[in-house]
């Protein structure tokens, strides 16, 4: 039965404190404790107030009426009857919205002012099932779902783009045709031809301007010369990789409560959102009033990891509501909804061309990828796409690596980010990729890993990989600090990985019928911040209390708590003398919001300069009530006292209430922007060990193990559960979470249909440990040397998880199959300090290749035939030689 | 759409209302009786975030109506720490850092509350298979099971 053990804690593998724990001037510091949260209370009270539970005085409910076709033409959409009915408050199509409703922003699209936006209601055509069609408002929400079934919509069906391969198939259908090929196009369409050439140049494609196929854009990752290196290499080898369809789905769906003021002219929107500025704006710029007309207030959040981080029609079409009605109206998502209405994520494939040498040492890596994201430029849907390529080398050395990456058009709900994003699909494949190179060649995937791993001596590593979007190119920053070999020498001792070994062996002599009992390793590198800024503000008011405002985004991570922790610290005060109040734009010029692991790092370092600077204009004011200069004060636990000793302190809110008088500025307040001189780059290790049944391709996971390295641990009891949750996300991921659709593209998960883990899919023995490996100078990092944790184990963990059960079925009983001499000298030259040559050392149609490891997909697995390797399996090709790549410059340099 | 008269006493407190024949229990709490710390995960009975106890049993708001609840008394989380102090299992929960965002919580509450009520003390396969009644996605679950050991007597690996 399941049992999940507490972890091991940071002793065993902290190598240095780097000054954060432990004391100054005599008291403890709280940073670096496992300080109890302060959010915990009200939430285990029922107390905590999310979106849905919000009832302004009256508020009237929203219901949405969405496509039930993948792929149409809208005839007609009738709200007469609806309309007609005395519950009603007011029924909208798009031909309600004077000028047409307003379009999704399009963050990740290739150019400006694209064409092919989502408008917020469906005008002449829908492009997937879930498309806001119309909306139904009511008093309460029985009422206007009673009402949303009157609306008859009269739909033309067009043939549907069902996924990647079929988005890609020469003579596709096309989700967003140009101009010339659709006469009397809709608004809008004579400026796709002009756009679409202007950009086709740039992405260097052979193919038609415009959308005239299903490539919104294509990304390009270069590094070194790939074609040179892979022609060199000794041993190549090439395998498809793809992640399926899947989604953040965080425990509360979205939803949104309005309210206009007429007499104020001023709207108020809460939603539950992780960039609250960047709503303000995108709601104000969709209703045409200026920024500061909208104030978007954060409610408690139920949990977002990336799908919260965009704005979606919905917020648009209340917001729009409210004011027409000049009453506040709510929207909350159900779970049907949610599972076709918020951005997916993942679905890729990635064909690789790998060269290697016979010690297992990677040469040279060609990635082509495509993603699929959905059926409109959504704000983030191409981030997948566009975050993939660059990161997949990850922490490895790969002299020479090129990605071209398409981020493709379908007829699904758009995508967006999510937990992990471009990481941990990068991480999938290139620990993947170290994988099957260590079964070509016989050696231990441990070994491998140690052979190309950037060395502690080589850091910082880079920028090597410059990335090419549609409207530039940049370097990918360089990995800054740490020591990948360490930690993994180090995971492999804590983990007793010789042991495990032998146990594998052990097992399969003993019991060759049982269970096929495998271990995988994950290693990953995580950006924390994508070099976003991040403001602070800190005010103290006359009896000592500190407010703190940021422009994070909390759903759930338990920022109030660290970022009090900072304040705490810096001003030498108990941490219940710190209030922390985040999410309302009223409160702060601007904030970047809560995404990409940044939150810790940036955030919590815009709020120590800020209490810094607090610092700075409390000390004339005490030195003047103290009597003496400036640089004789000294700021203690018992507060602003002289350097020397003598007299008595003064406490903050003798000084705060002073510094009116004293200053003139009226409020001791500071306020600080921290600008991330770079990306710190977190990293770590994930072990993995499951258990596969091979009569019915159950993956049972037994044990797993994280370490990483993030740098300064602000609170140990917070941090282990960022990475817990991530391990639940990586469990789920890597072994059952799918989204899927029909051929004729209808999603099949359905009311509540997204697979998600429970508490006995975990693995029944987790724990999770920290390192630190000795910092450059924390130059830039608001002091902190605080690195991103949210989303590692995910990322680590996902590839650990999958390569665990590839190493579970590669030893599966029966004789191991052949290889091709040729092409893989088994043993020779390995000469590896971990011997591991029962690995067959090819690349088909029965190596892992596909998340998630389903049952089903286990056992076709566990049935298909090795067959022996060719180079170039058969699983590579399928639809590579088509047009969707072209040449390109970066790909076929030399 | 008809309405029918339901009495129902709501941790501790009586109500008398008219509600319509197709009202949950769980809107019936967080509409009509400003309850709203029981959460609306999926009301597709799958995700837990509605457990309430039904007459000490408990039960997903989402999928019992209101009516059904006529004459029954009904335990929300409001009324789990009613005296002002947080009970043991909302104290072990935040002790042992088993909530996030919170979302999953109340109902987490009430099932282990409930557990605990029983007049068998549970073991640790017990409390696995009533948790596996309720999702939560920030956590991974480790530090919610740990909690609920925590309740049951020290867990084997903190006595390491
Ligand atoms: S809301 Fe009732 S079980 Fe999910
Ligand atoms: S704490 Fe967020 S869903 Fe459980």
């Amino acid at each position: 039965m399941t049992t999940l053990r507490p972890d091991a804690g940071t002793a065993g593998v902290t190598r240095s404190a780097a000054g954060t724990r432990g004391e100054t001037g005599g008291r403890p510091t709280v940073v670096g404790t496992p300080a109890r949260r302060r959010e915990d209370d009200r939430l285990l009270r029922g107390r905590g107030r999310f979106v849905a539970d919000l009832r302004l005085p009256g508020q009237a409910q929203a219901v949405f009426v969405r496509s039930t076709e993948p792929h149409a033409l809208l005839r007609a959409v009738d709200v007469s009857a609806a309309r007609g009915d005395r519950r009603a408050v007011a029924v909208l199509s798009a031909a309600d919205f004077p000028g047409g409703p307003p379009l999704l922003p399009s963050a990740s699209g290739p150019v400006p002012g694209l064409p092919t936006a989502q408008p917020a209601l469906a005008t002449d055509r829908v492009r997937y099932v879930g498309e806001p069609v119309a909306v139904v408002v009511a008093a309460d929400r029985y009422a206007a779902e009673d009402l949303a079934d009157l609306v008859r919509v009269d739909y033309a069906p067009l043939p549907v783009v069902a996924d990647l391969d079929a988005a890609l198939r020469p003579g596709a259908p096309t989700l967003h045709p140009r101009a010339a090929d659709q006469p009397g196009g809709p608004p809008g369409t004579p400026a796709r031809g002009d756009d679409g050439a202007a950009r086709d140049d740039s992405a260097g494609r052979g193919s038609a301007p415009g959308w005239g196929d299903n490539v919104e854009q294509v990304v390009r990752a270069v590094r070194g010369d790939v074609t040179a290196a892979l022609a060199a290499a000794p041993l190549t080898f090439s395998v498809r990789l793809s992640i399926a369809r899947q989604a953040g789905a965080p425990m509360e769906t979205r939803g949104v409560v309005a309210d206009w003021d007429r007499a104020a002219g001023r709207l108020t929107v809460w939603t539950p959102t992780q960039i609250p500025h960047g709503m303000r704006d995108a709601v104000a710029a969709a209703l045409g009033l200026p920024a500061d007309a909208v104030r978007v207030v954060l409610p408690d959040v139920g949990g977002a990891f990336g799908t919260k981080m965009q704005p979606y029609p919905e917020e648009f079409v209340v917001a729009w509501l409210s004011r027409l009605l000049g009453r506040p109206v709510g929207w909350v998502e159900d779970r049907a909804e949610h599972t076709v209405a918020t951005v997916h994520g993942r679905d890729q494939h990635h064909d690789v061309e790998v060269g290697h040498d016979a010690s297992g040492r990677i040469l040279a890596i060609r990635d082509r990828m495509a993603s699929d994201i959905g059926a409109y430029s959504f704000t983030n849907a191409a981030v997948e796409a566009i975050a993939t390529p660059a990161a997949v080398p990850g922490l490895y050395r790969v002299p020479a690596y090129a990605a071209e990456s398409l981020a493709v058009f379908t007829n699904k709900t758009p995508a967006g980010p999510f937990r992990g994003v471009g990481a941990a699909p990068a991480t999938f494949v290139m620990e993947r990729i170290v994988d099957l190179v260590a079964a070509q060649v016989g050696v231990d995937p441990a070994e491998v890993r140690l052979r190309n791993l950037i060395g502690p001596d080589e850091l910082p590593y880079g920028p090597r990989t410059t990335l090419h979007l549609t409207q530039g190119s940049m370097p990918w920053p360089p990995h800054d600090s740490g020591d990948y070999p360490g930690l993994l020498r180090r995971a492999l001792d804590l983990v007793g990985y010789r042991d495990l070994r032998r146990e594998q062996a052990q097992r399969r002599a003993s019991d060759p019928a049982g269970p096929l009992f495998g271990v995988g390793l994950g290693m990953f590198v995580e950006p924390s911040g994508d070099g976003k800024p991040e403001l602070a503000r800190l005010r103290v008011d006359e009896y000592g209390v500190v407010e703190v405002a940021a422009g994070l985004a909390p759903s759930g991570q338990g920022h109030e708590t660290m970022l009090a922790q900072i304040v705490a610290d810096e001003l030498r005060i108990p941490l219940d003398d710190v209030v922390v109040r985040l999410g309302d734009t009223d409160r702060l010029r601007w904030g970047a919001g809560t995404m990409a692991s940044r939150s810790a790092a940036v955030g919590g370092g815009a709020v120590r300069l800020a209490a810094r600077a607090l610092v700075e204009r409390a000390v004339p004011v005490a030195a003047r009530l103290l009597g003496v200069p400036a640089s004789a004060v000294a700021l203690t636990e018992h507060g602003f006292g002289r350097t020397d000793g003598t007299g008595a302190a003064l406490d903050w809110a003798s000084v705060a209430q002073a510094a009116g008088p004293t200053t003139g500025t009226g409020e001791l307040a500071a306020e600080a922007e921290f600008r991330p001189a770079g990306i710190p780059f977190g990293y770590g290790v994930h072990v993995s060990v499951v258990e596969v049944d091979p009569g019915t391709g159950v993956v049972t996971a037994l044990r797993h193990r994280a370490f990483d390295d993030c740098g300064t641990v602000l609170n140990p009891m917070m941090l282990a559960g960022q990475v817990h949750g991530g391990i639940g996300f990586a469990i789920g991921n890597a072994l059952f979470e799918e989204l899927p659709y029909t051929d004729d593209g209808f999603p099949l998960a359905g009311a509540a249909g997204y697979p998600l883990p429970t508490v006995s899919s975990m693995p029944a023995d987790v724990w999770v440990a920290h390192a630190q490996a000795p910092a450059p100078p924390a130059a830039g990092r608001g002091g902190g040397d605080v690195k991103g944790a949210g989303e590692g184990g995910v990322i680590g963990g996902t590839a650990a998880i999958a390569n665990a059960v590839a190493d579970a079925l590669a030893h599966r009983p029966g004789p191991p199959p052949a290889r091709t001499p040729a092409r893989t000298p088994a043993g020779t030259g390995a000469g590896g300090t971990l011997a591991f040559p029962s690995l067959p050392g090819i690349v088909g149609p029965e190596a892992v290749t596909r998340i998630p490891l389903t049952p089903p997909e286990v056992l076709r697995l566990l049935r298909a035939q090795p067959s022996p390797a060719t180079g170039v399996p058969a699983a590579y090709p399928a639809n590579t030689p088509d047009r969707r790549h072209a040449p390109n410059p970066g790909l076929s340099r030399g | 759409m008809s309405e029918h008269p339901v009495e129902v006493t709501v941790n501790g407190t009586r109500h008398r209302l008219d509600v319509p024949a197709r009202l949950s229990l769980a809107d019936l709490l967080r509409e009509h009786l400003g309850l709203t710390g029981t959460h609306l995960g999926c009301e597709q009975g799958r995700c837990g975030s509605c457990t309430v106890l039904l007459s000490g049993e408990p039960v997903r708001g989402c999928l019992v109506l209101a009516v059904q609840a006529d004459g029954a008394e009904v335990t929300t989380v409001e009324g789990v720490a009613a005296d002002g102090t947080l009970d043991r299992v909302q104290s072990a929960l935040r002790e042992h850092h088993g909530l996030q965002c919170g979302f999953c919580t109340p109902g987490i509450v009430l099932t282990l509350r409930h557990l605990l009520d029983l007049p068998a003390p549970p073991g640790r396969d017990d409390l696995v298979a009533a948790l596996d009644g309720h999702l939560c996605r920030c956590t991974g679950y480790v530090n919610i099971l740990r909690a609920a050991e925590s309740l049951i007597g020290p867990a084997p690996s903190e006595r390491s």
